[in-house]
Protein backbone atom coordinates (compact mmCIF):
# COMPACT_ATOMS: atom_id res chain seq x y z
CA UNK A 1 0.00 0.00 0.00
CA UNK A 2 2.72 2.32 1.20
CA UNK A 3 4.72 1.18 -2.29
CA UNK A 4 1.54 2.33 -4.48
CA UNK A 5 1.09 5.81 -2.44
CA UNK A 6 4.47 6.45 -3.39
CA UNK A 7 5.07 5.61 -6.56
CA UNK A 8 1.63 7.24 -7.33
CA UNK A 9 2.62 10.69 -5.11
CA UNK A 10 6.04 10.45 -7.84
CA UNK A 11 4.50 9.64 -11.19
CA UNK A 12 1.19 11.45 -10.80
CA UNK A 13 1.23 14.10 -8.14
CA UNK A 14 5.27 15.09 -8.25
CA UNK A 15 4.83 15.14 -12.47
CA UNK A 16 1.70 17.17 -12.58
CA UNK A 17 2.41 19.17 -9.21
CA UNK A 18 5.70 20.71 -10.37
CA UNK A 19 4.37 21.83 -13.81
CA UNK A 20 2.35 24.81 -11.57
CA UNK A 21 4.66 24.84 -8.37
CA UNK A 22 7.54 27.57 -8.59
CA UNK A 23 10.38 26.14 -5.94
CA UNK A 24 13.25 28.88 -5.48
CA UNK A 25 16.69 27.39 -6.70
CA UNK A 26 18.56 30.57 -5.64
CA UNK A 27 17.97 34.11 -5.15
CA UNK A 28 18.70 36.58 -8.25
CA UNK A 29 17.69 39.95 -6.06
CA UNK A 30 16.11 40.90 -2.99
CA UNK A 31 15.56 44.13 -1.90
CA UNK A 32 12.99 46.62 0.21
CA UNK A 33 12.68 50.17 -0.18
CA UNK A 34 10.59 52.73 1.64
CA UNK A 35 9.23 55.50 -1.03
CA UNK A 36 7.57 59.30 -0.51
CA UNK A 37 4.04 59.89 -2.56
CA UNK A 38 4.11 59.63 -6.05
CA UNK A 39 7.99 58.55 -5.88
CA UNK A 40 9.26 56.11 -8.35
CA UNK A 41 12.79 53.16 -7.79
CA UNK A 42 13.66 51.19 -10.17
CA UNK A 43 14.86 47.75 -8.99
CA UNK A 44 17.39 45.81 -11.36
CA UNK A 45 17.39 41.98 -11.79
CA UNK A 46 20.49 40.41 -13.50
CA UNK A 47 19.87 36.99 -15.30
CA UNK A 48 22.64 34.74 -15.67
CA UNK A 49 22.67 32.51 -19.12
CA UNK A 50 20.90 29.65 -19.64
CA UNK A 51 18.47 30.24 -16.95
CA UNK A 52 15.44 27.71 -17.11
CA UNK A 53 13.19 30.03 -15.56
CA UNK A 54 12.76 33.08 -13.25
CA UNK A 55 9.89 33.96 -10.80
CA UNK A 56 9.64 37.76 -9.83
CA UNK A 57 7.85 38.86 -6.55
CA UNK A 58 6.89 41.94 -5.80
CA UNK A 59 5.04 43.39 -2.61
CA UNK A 60 3.32 46.51 -1.09
CA UNK A 61 2.56 46.96 2.73
CA UNK A 62 -0.24 49.14 1.84
CA UNK A 63 -1.12 47.67 -1.56
CA UNK A 64 -1.08 50.79 -3.34
CA UNK A 65 1.28 51.55 -6.39
CA UNK A 66 2.17 50.78 -9.81
CA UNK A 67 4.36 47.97 -11.26
CA UNK A 68 6.12 48.22 -14.88
CA UNK A 69 8.26 44.96 -15.38
CA UNK A 70 11.05 45.38 -18.39
CA UNK A 71 13.12 42.73 -20.34
CA UNK A 72 16.61 43.99 -21.15
CA UNK A 73 15.40 44.93 -24.55
CA UNK A 74 13.63 47.55 -23.09
CA UNK A 75 10.15 45.86 -23.78
CA UNK A 76 7.49 45.97 -21.21
CA UNK A 77 6.37 42.35 -20.29
CA UNK A 78 3.95 42.88 -17.26
CA UNK A 79 2.52 46.05 -15.88
CA UNK A 80 0.04 46.15 -12.86
CA UNK A 81 -1.78 48.23 -9.53
CA UNK A 82 -1.69 47.21 -6.00
CA UNK A 83 -5.15 47.13 -4.66
CA UNK A 84 -5.42 47.34 -1.07
CA UNK A 85 -9.99 46.96 -1.69
CA UNK A 86 -9.14 44.30 -4.20
CA UNK A 87 -6.81 42.83 -1.84
CA UNK A 88 -3.84 43.01 -4.04
CA UNK A 89 -0.85 43.34 -2.09
CA UNK A 90 1.31 40.80 -3.99
CA UNK A 91 1.92 39.91 -7.92
CA UNK A 92 4.44 37.26 -8.86
CA UNK A 93 5.51 37.22 -12.56
CA UNK A 94 6.90 33.65 -13.79
CA UNK A 95 9.14 33.74 -16.68
CA UNK A 96 10.52 30.71 -19.02
CA UNK A 97 13.67 30.69 -20.76
CA UNK A 98 14.16 34.78 -19.44
CA UNK A 99 16.41 36.69 -21.84
CA UNK A 100 20.23 36.85 -20.70
CA UNK A 101 20.86 40.26 -19.66
CA UNK A 102 19.13 43.57 -16.58
CA UNK A 103 15.62 43.08 -16.17
CA UNK A 104 13.93 46.47 -14.87
CA UNK A 105 11.70 46.76 -12.40
CA UNK A 106 9.88 50.27 -12.43
CA UNK A 107 8.18 50.42 -8.67
CA UNK A 108 5.42 54.03 -8.92
CA UNK A 109 4.09 54.66 -5.48
CA UNK A 110 0.67 56.31 -5.18
CA UNK A 111 -0.69 58.98 -2.53
CA UNK A 112 0.65 57.72 0.28
CA UNK A 113 4.01 56.55 1.03
CA UNK A 114 4.50 52.65 1.52
CA UNK A 115 7.36 49.98 1.29
CA UNK A 116 7.98 47.76 -1.61
CA UNK A 117 9.70 44.44 -1.70
CA UNK A 118 10.80 42.65 -4.36
CA UNK A 119 11.92 38.85 -4.24
CA UNK A 120 13.38 37.38 -7.69
CA UNK A 121 14.69 34.17 -8.11
CA UNK A 122 15.78 31.16 -10.28
CA UNK A 123 13.33 28.58 -10.81
CA UNK A 124 14.56 25.30 -8.85
CA UNK A 125 12.43 21.82 -9.91
CA UNK A 126 10.22 21.35 -7.76
CA UNK A 127 10.10 17.13 -8.94
CA UNK A 128 13.50 16.77 -7.23
CA UNK A 129 12.24 18.91 -4.32
CA UNK A 130 9.41 16.57 -4.10
CA UNK A 131 10.68 13.31 -4.29
CA UNK A 132 13.35 14.23 -1.50
CA UNK A 133 10.74 15.24 0.38
CA UNK A 134 8.50 12.05 0.03
CA UNK A 135 11.05 9.67 0.76
CA UNK A 136 11.60 11.46 4.53
CA UNK A 137 7.39 11.37 4.76
CA UNK A 138 7.79 7.21 3.88
CA UNK A 139 10.51 6.71 6.24
CA UNK A 140 8.54 8.88 9.03
CA UNK A 141 5.47 6.72 8.57
CA UNK A 142 7.26 3.59 8.43
CA UNK A 143 9.06 4.21 11.80
CA UNK A 144 5.50 5.22 13.48
CA UNK A 145 4.46 1.79 13.16
CA UNK A 146 6.56 -0.01 16.04
CA UNK A 147 3.61 2.10 18.43
CA UNK A 148 1.03 -0.23 16.82
CA UNK A 149 3.03 -3.08 17.61
CA UNK A 150 2.98 -2.28 21.28
CA UNK A 151 -0.52 -2.34 21.85
CA UNK A 152 -0.19 -6.06 19.65
CA UNK A 153 1.91 -7.00 21.95
CA UNK A 154 0.06 -5.83 24.98
CA UNK A 155 -2.53 -7.29 23.96
CA UNK A 156 -1.62 -10.50 23.63
CA UNK A 157 0.44 -10.57 26.88
CA UNK A 158 3.97 -10.55 25.12
CA UNK A 159 4.74 -7.02 26.41
CA UNK A 160 4.87 -8.96 30.21
CA UNK A 161 6.99 -11.69 28.63
CA UNK A 162 9.57 -8.70 27.63
CA UNK A 163 9.33 -6.94 30.67
CA UNK A 164 11.04 -10.44 32.13
CA UNK A 165 13.49 -11.19 30.16
CA UNK A 166 17.36 -10.49 31.09
CA UNK A 167 18.03 -7.29 30.01
CA UNK A 168 17.89 -3.58 31.44
CA UNK A 169 14.74 -1.72 30.61
CA UNK A 170 17.44 0.38 28.84
CA UNK A 171 18.18 -1.89 26.45
CA UNK A 172 15.00 -2.67 25.96
CA UNK A 173 13.97 0.56 24.93
CA UNK A 174 17.23 1.34 22.95
CA UNK A 175 16.48 -1.66 20.79
CA UNK A 176 13.13 -1.42 20.63
CA UNK A 177 14.07 2.12 18.92
CA UNK A 178 16.70 0.35 16.72
CA UNK A 179 15.14 -2.06 16.10
CA UNK A 180 12.43 -0.32 14.93
CA UNK A 181 14.08 2.05 12.92
CA UNK A 182 15.97 -0.67 11.16
CA UNK A 183 12.73 -2.37 10.61
CA UNK A 184 11.68 0.90 8.80
CA UNK A 185 14.98 1.55 7.16
CA UNK A 186 14.99 -1.66 5.34
CA UNK A 187 11.33 -1.46 4.27
CA UNK A 188 11.71 2.10 2.78
CA UNK A 189 15.04 1.36 1.54
CA UNK A 190 13.88 0.00 -1.75
CA UNK A 191 11.82 3.69 -2.32
CA UNK A 192 14.69 5.84 -1.52
CA UNK A 193 16.34 3.66 -4.13
CA UNK A 194 13.45 4.99 -6.64
CA UNK A 195 14.18 8.26 -5.19
CA UNK A 196 17.74 8.23 -5.88
CA UNK A 197 17.33 6.74 -9.34
CA UNK A 198 15.02 10.47 -9.69
CA UNK A 199 17.49 12.86 -8.46
CA UNK A 200 20.28 11.15 -10.31
CA UNK A 201 23.61 11.35 -9.06
CA UNK A 202 25.00 11.93 -5.33
CA UNK A 203 28.26 13.25 -3.67
CA UNK A 204 29.07 9.51 -2.35
CA UNK A 205 30.71 11.55 1.27
CA UNK A 206 27.50 14.12 1.56
CA UNK A 207 24.88 10.87 0.87
CA UNK A 208 26.92 8.85 3.64
CA UNK A 209 26.70 11.41 6.35
CA UNK A 210 22.33 11.98 5.37
CA UNK A 211 21.99 8.62 5.71
CA UNK A 212 23.56 8.15 9.21
CA UNK A 213 21.27 11.38 9.93
CA UNK A 214 18.12 9.19 8.42
CA UNK A 215 19.48 6.01 10.53
CA UNK A 216 18.82 8.68 13.46
CA UNK A 217 15.74 10.04 12.69
CA UNK A 218 14.27 6.80 12.20
CA UNK A 219 15.41 5.73 15.57
CA UNK A 220 14.35 9.02 16.97
CA UNK A 221 11.07 8.61 15.40
CA UNK A 222 10.28 5.05 16.76
CA UNK A 223 11.60 6.17 20.10
CA UNK A 224 9.06 8.82 20.00
CA UNK A 225 6.57 6.08 18.90
CA UNK A 226 7.11 4.01 21.41
CA UNK A 227 7.46 6.70 24.16
CA UNK A 228 3.94 7.91 23.27
CA UNK A 229 2.43 4.21 23.35
CA UNK A 230 3.47 3.62 26.56
CA UNK A 231 2.36 7.00 28.20
CA UNK A 232 -1.43 6.71 27.10
CA UNK A 233 -2.07 2.93 26.82
CA UNK A 234 -5.16 3.30 24.84
CA UNK A 235 -5.04 2.11 20.95
CA UNK A 236 -7.64 4.65 19.73
CA UNK A 237 -6.36 7.47 21.32
CA UNK A 238 -2.80 6.34 20.21
CA UNK A 239 -4.22 6.13 16.46
CA UNK A 240 -5.92 9.45 16.83
CA UNK A 241 -2.75 10.98 18.24
CA UNK A 242 -0.31 10.31 15.48
CA UNK A 243 -3.28 10.94 13.19
CA UNK A 244 -3.08 14.70 14.12
CA UNK A 245 0.61 14.26 14.50
CA UNK A 246 1.00 13.23 11.62
CA UNK A 247 -1.05 15.43 10.17
CA UNK A 248 0.92 18.67 11.67
CA UNK A 249 4.29 17.01 11.68
CA UNK A 250 4.80 16.41 8.10
CA UNK A 251 2.72 19.87 6.95
CA UNK A 252 4.39 21.70 9.06
CA UNK A 253 7.91 20.86 8.06
CA UNK A 254 10.17 21.30 4.56
CA UNK A 255 9.27 17.72 3.58
CA UNK A 256 6.98 19.62 0.78
CA UNK A 257 8.02 22.99 0.69
CA UNK A 258 11.58 25.46 1.14
CA UNK A 259 11.37 27.04 4.91
CA UNK A 260 11.69 30.36 3.36
CA UNK A 261 8.53 29.76 1.75
CA UNK A 262 7.12 28.52 5.19
CA UNK A 263 7.68 31.61 6.89
CA UNK A 264 6.39 34.12 4.34
CA UNK A 265 3.16 32.24 4.20
CA UNK A 266 3.16 32.17 8.48
CA UNK A 267 5.56 33.14 10.78
CA UNK A 268 4.43 30.58 13.40
CA UNK A 269 4.04 27.67 10.63
CA UNK A 270 7.85 28.91 9.59
CA UNK A 271 8.88 28.95 13.75
CA UNK A 272 7.99 25.62 14.29
CA UNK A 273 8.92 24.40 10.71
CA UNK A 274 12.70 25.22 12.12
CA UNK A 275 13.02 23.26 15.11
CA UNK A 276 11.02 20.08 13.32
CA UNK A 277 12.74 17.16 13.23
CA UNK A 278 11.45 16.37 9.56
CA UNK A 279 13.09 19.41 8.38
CA UNK A 280 16.26 18.16 9.48
CA UNK A 281 15.90 15.15 7.51
CA UNK A 282 14.34 16.52 4.69
CA UNK A 283 17.05 19.28 4.14
CA UNK A 284 19.98 16.50 4.97
CA UNK A 285 18.74 14.12 2.69
CA UNK A 286 18.32 17.01 0.10
CA UNK A 287 21.91 18.22 1.07
CA UNK A 288 23.13 14.68 0.47
CA UNK A 289 21.87 13.70 -2.73
CA UNK A 290 23.07 17.26 -4.34
CA UNK A 291 19.91 19.14 -4.66
CA UNK A 292 20.74 21.62 -1.58
CA UNK A 293 20.64 24.49 -3.94
CA UNK A 294 17.16 24.59 -3.79
CA UNK A 295 17.14 24.83 -0.29
CA UNK A 296 20.26 26.83 0.13
CA UNK A 297 21.28 24.72 3.34
CA UNK A 298 24.11 27.22 5.14
CA UNK A 299 25.42 24.21 7.33
CA UNK A 300 24.54 20.64 7.39
CA UNK A 301 25.96 20.30 10.42
CA UNK A 302 22.78 22.24 12.34
CA UNK A 303 20.12 20.01 11.31
CA UNK A 304 22.61 16.50 12.03
CA UNK A 305 23.04 18.05 15.52
CA UNK A 306 19.18 18.44 15.58
CA UNK A 307 18.48 14.86 14.33
CA UNK A 308 21.03 13.63 17.24
CA UNK A 309 19.12 15.59 20.05
CA UNK A 310 16.01 14.41 19.03
CA UNK A 311 17.05 10.60 19.08
CA UNK A 312 18.99 10.92 22.31
CA UNK A 313 15.34 12.90 23.60
CA UNK A 314 13.60 9.83 22.79
CA UNK A 315 16.06 7.08 23.32
CA UNK A 316 16.33 9.09 27.05
CA UNK A 317 12.84 10.07 27.85
CA UNK A 318 11.63 6.71 26.64
CA UNK A 319 13.91 4.70 29.22
CA UNK A 320 12.35 6.92 31.40
CA UNK A 321 8.75 6.40 31.02
CA UNK A 322 9.08 2.64 29.99
CA UNK A 323 10.47 2.37 34.08
CA UNK A 324 7.60 5.07 35.03
CA UNK A 325 4.73 3.72 33.04
CA UNK A 326 5.28 0.22 33.00
CA UNK A 327 7.21 -1.19 35.96
CA UNK A 328 5.23 -3.35 38.41
CA UNK A 329 1.96 -2.99 37.19
CA UNK A 330 2.03 -4.75 33.22
CA UNK A 331 0.30 -2.92 30.95
CA UNK A 332 -3.22 -2.04 32.68
CA UNK B 1 -37.78 0.53 2.86
CA UNK B 2 -37.96 -0.50 6.27
CA UNK B 3 -35.13 -3.16 6.02
CA UNK B 4 -33.04 -0.62 4.41
CA UNK B 5 -33.43 1.51 7.23
CA UNK B 6 -32.18 -1.33 9.41
CA UNK B 7 -29.29 -1.68 7.72
CA UNK B 8 -28.26 2.36 7.42
CA UNK B 9 -29.02 2.37 11.18
CA UNK B 10 -26.13 -0.74 11.80
CA UNK B 11 -23.86 0.49 9.34
CA UNK B 12 -24.37 4.44 11.41
CA UNK B 13 -23.86 2.71 14.63
CA UNK B 14 -20.08 1.08 13.16
CA UNK B 15 -19.45 4.44 11.28
CA UNK B 16 -19.65 6.05 15.23
CA UNK B 17 -17.22 3.24 16.27
CA UNK B 18 -14.74 4.73 14.27
CA UNK B 19 -15.32 8.16 15.71
CA UNK B 20 -11.57 8.72 16.91
CA UNK B 21 -10.35 7.78 13.22
CA UNK B 22 -12.70 10.18 11.82
CA UNK B 23 -11.38 12.80 14.16
CA UNK B 24 -8.12 12.13 12.72
CA UNK B 25 -8.70 12.43 9.40
CA UNK B 26 -10.87 15.19 9.24
CA UNK B 27 -7.79 17.07 11.46
CA UNK B 28 -5.27 15.68 8.40
CA UNK B 29 -7.95 17.18 6.12
CA UNK B 30 -7.84 20.58 7.69
CA UNK B 31 -3.94 20.98 7.85
CA UNK B 32 -4.00 20.03 4.49
CA UNK B 33 -6.36 22.98 4.11
CA UNK B 34 -4.48 25.39 6.35
CA UNK B 35 -1.08 24.39 6.46
CA UNK B 36 -0.32 23.25 2.99
CA UNK B 37 -2.55 24.95 0.60
CA UNK B 38 -1.92 28.63 2.43
CA UNK B 39 2.07 27.69 2.03
CA UNK B 40 0.97 26.63 -1.70
CA UNK B 41 -0.66 30.38 -2.26
CA UNK B 42 3.29 30.93 -2.01
CA UNK B 43 4.67 28.81 -4.42
CA UNK B 44 1.76 28.44 -7.29
CA UNK B 45 2.48 29.83 -10.37
CA UNK B 46 0.79 32.67 -11.98
CA UNK B 47 -0.86 30.93 -14.72
CA UNK B 48 -3.29 29.04 -11.67
CA UNK B 49 -3.23 32.16 -9.59
CA UNK B 50 -4.76 33.94 -12.62
CA UNK B 51 -7.54 31.95 -12.88
CA UNK B 52 -8.22 31.15 -9.24
CA UNK B 53 -7.24 34.00 -6.85
CA UNK B 54 -5.39 31.36 -4.80
CA UNK B 55 -4.03 27.98 -4.39
CA UNK B 56 -6.34 27.41 -0.97
CA UNK B 57 -9.27 28.70 -3.08
CA UNK B 58 -9.10 26.36 -6.21
CA UNK B 59 -8.07 23.43 -2.94
CA UNK B 60 -10.88 24.19 -0.84
CA UNK B 61 -13.68 22.14 -2.66
CA UNK B 62 -11.36 19.45 -4.07
CA UNK B 63 -10.57 18.88 -0.27
CA UNK B 64 -14.09 18.56 0.09
CA UNK B 65 -14.56 15.94 -2.38
CA UNK B 66 -11.88 13.71 -1.39
CA UNK B 67 -12.86 13.79 2.27
CA UNK B 68 -16.33 12.21 0.38
CA UNK B 69 -14.43 9.81 -1.81
CA UNK B 70 -12.33 8.73 1.67
CA UNK B 71 -15.00 8.18 3.89
CA UNK B 72 -17.25 7.07 1.37
CA UNK B 73 -14.88 4.00 0.55
CA UNK B 74 -14.72 2.62 4.57
CA UNK B 75 -17.93 0.87 3.61
CA UNK B 76 -15.79 -1.88 1.59
CA UNK B 77 -13.71 -2.14 4.32
CA UNK B 78 -16.46 -3.27 6.67
CA UNK B 79 -17.83 -5.57 4.09
CA UNK B 80 -14.36 -7.12 3.10
CA UNK B 81 -14.12 -7.91 6.83
CA UNK B 82 -17.33 -9.49 7.41
CA UNK B 83 -16.54 -11.51 4.37
CA UNK B 84 -13.56 -12.97 5.63
CA UNK B 85 -14.95 -13.19 8.95
CA UNK B 86 -18.29 -14.82 7.75
CA UNK B 87 -20.30 -12.43 9.29
CA UNK B 88 -22.06 -12.18 5.62
CA UNK B 89 -23.85 -15.54 6.44
CA UNK B 90 -25.56 -13.59 9.41
CA UNK B 91 -26.29 -10.54 7.13
CA UNK B 92 -28.01 -13.10 4.58
CA UNK B 93 -29.72 -14.80 7.12
CA UNK B 94 -31.82 -11.69 8.50
CA UNK B 95 -35.54 -11.19 7.19
CA UNK B 96 -35.25 -9.14 4.07
CA UNK B 97 -34.80 -9.76 0.07
CA UNK B 98 -31.01 -9.67 -1.03
CA UNK B 99 -31.96 -6.36 -2.86
CA UNK B 100 -32.97 -4.99 0.04
CA UNK B 101 -29.62 -5.43 1.79
CA UNK B 102 -27.47 -4.98 -1.14
CA UNK B 103 -29.23 -1.26 -1.54
CA UNK B 104 -29.02 -0.45 2.07
CA UNK B 105 -25.08 -1.03 1.94
CA UNK B 106 -24.33 0.88 -1.04
CA UNK B 107 -26.84 3.74 0.41
CA UNK B 108 -25.35 3.84 3.90
CA UNK B 109 -22.12 4.03 2.21
CA UNK B 110 -22.73 7.15 0.69
CA UNK B 111 -24.69 8.39 3.06
CA UNK B 112 -22.20 7.94 5.89
CA UNK B 113 -19.08 10.14 3.24
CA UNK B 114 -22.03 12.62 2.81
CA UNK B 115 -22.21 13.27 6.74
CA UNK B 116 -18.55 13.15 7.28
CA UNK B 117 -17.81 15.52 4.17
CA UNK B 118 -20.39 17.87 5.18
CA UNK B 119 -18.02 19.92 7.69
CA UNK B 120 -15.51 20.08 4.96
CA UNK B 121 -17.91 21.58 2.47
CA UNK B 122 -19.56 23.75 5.48
CA UNK B 123 -15.46 24.97 5.63
CA UNK B 124 -15.17 25.78 2.03
CA UNK B 125 -18.54 27.93 1.58
CA UNK B 126 -17.50 29.06 4.48
CA UNK B 127 -14.18 30.89 3.05
CA UNK B 128 -15.20 30.92 -0.60
CA UNK B 129 -18.60 31.78 -0.11
CA UNK B 130 -22.08 30.43 -0.12
CA UNK B 131 -23.62 29.17 -3.18
CA UNK B 132 -27.83 30.22 -4.02
CA UNK B 133 -30.01 27.63 -2.84
CA UNK B 134 -30.39 26.11 -6.30
CA UNK B 135 -26.80 25.80 -6.62
CA UNK B 136 -26.44 24.54 -3.32
CA UNK B 137 -29.19 21.52 -3.98
CA UNK B 138 -27.45 21.00 -6.84
CA UNK B 139 -24.09 20.60 -5.17
CA UNK B 140 -25.58 18.24 -2.71
CA UNK B 141 -27.26 15.91 -5.51
CA UNK B 142 -23.85 15.51 -7.73
CA UNK B 143 -22.15 14.85 -4.52
CA UNK B 144 -25.02 12.16 -2.90
CA UNK B 145 -24.71 10.66 -6.73
CA UNK B 146 -20.97 10.81 -6.40
CA UNK B 147 -21.14 9.05 -2.90
CA UNK B 148 -23.43 6.73 -3.69
CA UNK B 149 -20.88 5.45 -6.64
CA UNK B 150 -17.98 5.53 -4.70
CA UNK B 151 -19.62 3.57 -1.96
CA UNK B 152 -20.48 0.72 -4.60
CA UNK B 153 -16.99 0.60 -6.38
CA UNK B 154 -15.50 -0.21 -2.76
CA UNK B 155 -18.30 -2.68 -2.08
CA UNK B 156 -17.40 -4.02 -5.74
CA UNK B 157 -13.95 -4.24 -4.69
CA UNK B 158 -14.55 -5.69 -1.34
CA UNK B 159 -16.50 -8.45 -2.49
CA UNK B 160 -14.21 -9.63 -5.18
CA UNK B 161 -11.12 -9.67 -3.07
CA UNK B 162 -10.40 -12.46 -0.89
CA UNK B 163 -8.08 -11.19 1.75
CA UNK B 164 -7.57 -7.84 3.76
CA UNK B 165 -4.35 -7.42 1.46
CA UNK B 166 -5.65 -7.48 -1.86
CA UNK B 167 -8.49 -4.96 -0.82
CA UNK B 168 -6.17 -2.67 0.69
CA UNK B 169 -3.63 -3.15 -2.16
CA UNK B 170 -6.65 -2.38 -5.11
CA UNK B 171 -8.01 0.29 -2.62
CA UNK B 172 -4.46 1.83 -2.80
CA UNK B 173 -4.59 1.84 -6.86
CA UNK B 174 -8.26 3.22 -6.63
CA UNK B 175 -7.65 5.59 -4.47
CA UNK B 176 -4.11 7.34 -5.95
CA UNK B 177 -5.15 6.96 -9.35
CA UNK B 178 -8.62 8.56 -8.89
CA UNK B 179 -6.99 10.97 -6.90
CA UNK B 180 -3.86 11.98 -8.23
CA UNK B 181 -5.52 12.13 -11.96
CA UNK B 182 -8.40 14.30 -11.12
CA UNK B 183 -8.45 18.18 -10.89
CA UNK B 184 -8.54 17.81 -7.09
CA UNK B 185 -5.21 18.87 -6.54
CA UNK B 186 -4.36 20.95 -9.72
CA UNK B 187 -6.62 22.55 -12.52
CA UNK B 188 -7.88 20.28 -15.51
CA UNK B 189 -6.24 22.27 -17.68
CA UNK B 190 -2.40 21.77 -16.39
CA UNK B 191 -3.31 18.13 -16.96
CA UNK B 192 -4.46 18.55 -20.37
CA UNK B 193 -1.78 20.90 -21.21
CA UNK B 194 1.07 18.31 -19.94
CA UNK B 195 -0.83 15.79 -22.13
CA UNK B 196 -0.21 17.99 -25.21
CA UNK B 197 3.00 18.62 -24.68
CA UNK B 198 3.23 14.78 -24.75
CA UNK B 199 5.25 14.76 -21.04
CA UNK B 200 1.56 12.84 -19.71
CA UNK B 201 0.27 9.22 -21.18
CA UNK B 202 -3.27 10.49 -22.99
CA UNK B 203 -4.66 7.50 -21.32
CA UNK B 204 -4.63 9.31 -17.98
CA UNK B 205 -5.75 12.91 -19.32
CA UNK B 206 -8.43 11.10 -20.41
CA UNK B 207 -9.06 9.29 -17.56
CA UNK B 208 -8.72 13.22 -15.58
CA UNK B 209 -11.20 14.66 -17.79
CA UNK B 210 -14.31 11.93 -17.23
CA UNK B 211 -13.17 11.35 -13.60
CA UNK B 212 -16.07 12.08 -11.04
CA UNK B 213 -14.02 13.85 -9.41
CA UNK B 214 -12.91 16.09 -11.72
CA UNK B 215 -16.65 16.59 -11.95
CA UNK B 216 -17.25 17.34 -9.19
CA UNK B 217 -14.64 19.17 -7.89
CA UNK B 218 -14.94 21.64 -11.13
CA UNK B 219 -18.71 21.69 -10.40
CA UNK B 220 -18.55 23.98 -6.85
CA UNK B 221 -15.45 25.78 -7.78
CA UNK B 222 -17.50 26.73 -10.76
CA UNK B 223 -20.29 27.54 -8.52
CA UNK B 224 -18.11 29.54 -5.51
CA UNK B 225 -15.20 30.92 -7.40
CA UNK B 226 -17.09 31.13 -11.03
CA UNK B 227 -14.19 29.26 -12.85
CA UNK B 228 -13.84 27.06 -14.68
CA UNK B 229 -17.21 27.21 -16.76
CA UNK B 230 -20.02 24.61 -15.51
CA UNK B 231 -20.12 21.32 -17.57
CA UNK B 232 -22.65 19.58 -18.13
CA UNK B 233 -20.70 16.47 -19.21
CA UNK B 234 -18.74 16.35 -16.09
CA UNK B 235 -22.51 15.95 -14.39
CA UNK B 236 -23.44 13.51 -16.78
CA UNK B 237 -20.00 11.68 -15.96
CA UNK B 238 -20.66 11.55 -12.37
CA UNK B 239 -24.58 10.20 -13.14
CA UNK B 240 -22.85 7.53 -15.36
CA UNK B 241 -19.96 6.67 -12.41
CA UNK B 242 -22.65 6.82 -9.73
CA UNK B 243 -25.33 4.19 -12.15
CA UNK B 244 -22.67 1.95 -13.20
CA UNK B 245 -21.18 1.22 -9.15
CA UNK B 246 -24.52 1.71 -7.66
CA UNK B 247 -25.88 -1.41 -10.42
CA UNK B 248 -22.66 -2.76 -9.98
CA UNK B 249 -22.19 -3.19 -6.62
CA UNK B 250 -25.89 -4.50 -5.72
CA UNK B 251 -25.14 -7.32 -8.35
CA UNK B 252 -21.82 -8.36 -7.56
CA UNK B 253 -22.84 -7.96 -3.46
CA UNK B 254 -25.84 -10.04 -4.17
CA UNK B 255 -23.91 -12.43 -5.94
CA UNK B 256 -20.63 -13.38 -4.98
CA UNK B 257 -21.67 -13.11 -1.28
CA UNK B 258 -24.41 -15.79 -2.13
CA UNK B 259 -22.01 -17.97 -3.49
CA UNK B 260 -19.18 -18.02 -1.31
Amino acid sequence: MRAIWFISQIALFGLIASRMINVPGGTLTTDTINLAPFQEHTFQVNTPAHLSGMTINLSSFQGLGEIYVYSPNGTLVKSDDFNSSANLYSFSYDFANPDLGIWTVRLVANASADEFKLYAYKAGDYFRYYVAGLSIMTLYSAAIFIGFDIYEEAEHGVFEYLLSLPVSRRQLVLGRSIGGGLRSFIYVGPLIGVSLYVLGAVNPLSFLVSLFALFLFSFGVSGMSITIAVMIKSSDRFDILMGVLDALIVRLSTAMYPLAIVQAANPLYGGVASFNPVTFAADLFRWGTGIEAIISLDNPLLPLLGIIAFFAFFTFVGVVIYDRRIEGGGWQ
Amino acid sequence: MKAVLHILEHDFRNFFRYKWWLVGLISMNLADLFIMAIVYNYMVSSAVTKSYKSYFEFFAPGLAVTGLFASAFMIGREINMERRREVHHYMLSLPMTRLELAIGRVLSGGLRGMLYMSPLLLTCFIFLGFPDILELLSILAVLFLLAIGISGLSIAIAVSTSSLEKFITARGLVYYTLFFCSSVFYPLSLIQQLGQDGKFPTMLVTLAEINPLSGASDMIRSFLLGYPPFSLTSIINVLFFSAIFTFGAAFAYIEIIERK
